[in-house]
């Protein structure tokens, strides 16, 4: 490695912070774990010179949740360039959720666990995707009758017409698989909210951006076709 | 598009004929759109553009010309295909209407199946030669779509998932995880990030992909670690 990460770190508890450093300095060869307890001090040295990832504990004494205002305050001033990954005792949803919102890339809670953290830093900083899997603990195998789950994501909206949608994104699902769709401009179309309309991608291809483009179109009843046709004069101001 | 999925308005005040041509659209799936007068035809076309319009030329107090007068101004409107289909036979008036623009020009009565195949053949020319293409192209990023894809699940540790899938990440995405089964087994996570790029699996047109757990609280990752003695270990 040619140059020593380093961590910039903030939590009122100095016992905490001395632990912290010593074993993850141990656990991660090459990397600096840099200590601060007050939002002054963190930022004073954030400034002198940016961290490659900052570690912010959520409740700072008596300043309950300043934690999450040091991450809105980096979010506001740099953007997303340096990962955050916030260490807390608290562990309720609503908490990790407001701090993954306002802009933690992760999230690990207290007591210290240094191979968890020192895996998560490592994702963050040092290795390239092959990599990043390797370093996992081995996998528990989950059992076929509780796999079936999920996922939900946004792809972007590349065209509407009145046959259909156009989705792109850098990934793509394989052609002739049913999903869900919730499209909001379908929804202001149809007078209706949060609804998911069972789509089909019938074809896929790469566009002139580089990007995969899957068409999915409109099954009879989903959009009548004479309403889909207005809006997209209103869209064109025709 | 199919017939099934085009509209009609009829604009016709002649209740037995607007009953007939309203079955004969039904019969082959369409959208039928009936309005009795130029007005009420143009308050229907303020939400629905139809694929194409059937006009009447007598009408009560107004005639087709009167429509013509009514779509002046509004070229999307004055590019909707027009049939009329009138009792109205002289030469004069048809060729007038051919002038118009028209499509086509029907005598009544007419026979359900001429109207079918003038109904198709209007249809497929409009798709074959018609440049009156609805396509909206919003500002790249702009308007997002959330989609929801079924998975496996097949792998777990404290940091990362395992599922497979038709849908192939080829960089890092974030996810919602919904799974009822991970959630009886007190394994709340929700929040993934791909990482890297989803590899195919011996499934034909499935992929592996490996995502992190983001923000995964202690009492979960616990979960996670008993369920290595209860459903076995495999690296």
């Amino acid at each position: 490695m040619s140059k020593a990460k380093r961590i910039l770190t903030i939590d009122d508890d100095a016992d905490f912070n001395a632990i912290l450093k010593l074993k993850m300095e141990k656990e991660l060869p090459g990397f600096n774990f840099d200590i601060t307890e007050t939002p002054q001090d963190f930022f004073t040295k954030f400034n002198e010179e940016m961290p490659d990832l900052c570690l912010v504990d959520l409740n700072l004494g008596d300043m309950w949740g300043a934690g999450l205002k040091i991450i809105e305050a980096i979010r506001k001033k740099i953007g997303k360039e340096v990962p955050i990954i916030v260490l807390s005792k608290i562990s309720d949803k609503n908490t990790i959720d407001e701090a993954l919102s306002l802009g933690s890339d992760d999230y690990v809670s207290k007591p210290l666990d240094k191979f968890l953290l020192a895996q998560k830093i490592r994702y963050f900083l040092d290795l390239d995707n092959d990599e990043k899997e390797l370093v996992t603990q081995a996998f528990t195998q989950i059992p076929k009758s509780k796999s079936q789950a999920y996922l939900r994501t946004h792809f972007s909206i590349a065209k509407i017409s009145e046959e259909g949608i156009y989705l792109e994104a850098p990934h793509f699902i394989r052609k002739g698989v049913g999903i869900r769709v919730k499209c909001p401009v379908i929804d202001s179309i149809n007078q209706k909210k949060d609804y998911f309309q069972i789509m089909t991608v019938k074809e896929c291809h790469i566009n002139s951006k580089g990007l995969f483009e899957m068409y999915l179109p409109f099954e009879t009843e989903q959009v009548e076709a004479g309403l889909i046709r207005r809006w997209i004069t209103t869209q064109k101001n025709l | 598009m199919g017939i099934k999925e085009k509209v009609i308005l009829h604009i016709d005040d002649d209740e037995d004929f607007i009953a007939i041509v309203n079955k004969i659209c039904g019969s082959q799936g369409m959208k039928y759109l009936g309005a009795g007068s130029i007005a009420e035809a143009m308050t229907i076309m303020q939400d629905r553009i139809p694929h194409m319009i059937l006009l009447d030329l007598m009408l009560e107090g107004e005639t087709g010309l009167d429509f013509f007068k009514a779509i002046d101004n509004k070229p999307v409107l004055q590019n909707i295909p027009i049939i009329v289909c009138s009792g109205q036979d002289a030469p004069k008036i048809v060729a007038h209407m051919m002038k118009k623009g028209v499509r086509d020009y029907i005598v009544k009565p007419i026979k359900q199946t001429e109207l079918i195949q003038k109904f198709r053949r209007l249809f497929f020319d409009e798709e074959e030669f018609g440049n009156n293409k609805f396509e909206w192209y919003p500002e790249p990023g702009s308007h997002l779509a959330e989609v929801e894809i079924e998975c496996e699940l097949m792998k777990i540790n404290e940091t990362a998932i395992g599922f497979q899938s038709p849908a192939k990440f080829m960089q890092e995405e974030e996810f919602v995880l919904n799974s009822e089964h991970m959630r009886k087994d007190k394994i709340q996570i929700e929040r993934l990030r791909s990482l890297g790029k989803s590899r195919a699996t011996s499934d034909a047109g499935d992929f592996l992909t490996i995502a992190n757990l983001v923000g995964v609280p202690e009492k979960i990752a616990a979960e996670i670690r008993k369920m290595k003695n209860i459903w076995g270990s495999k690296k």
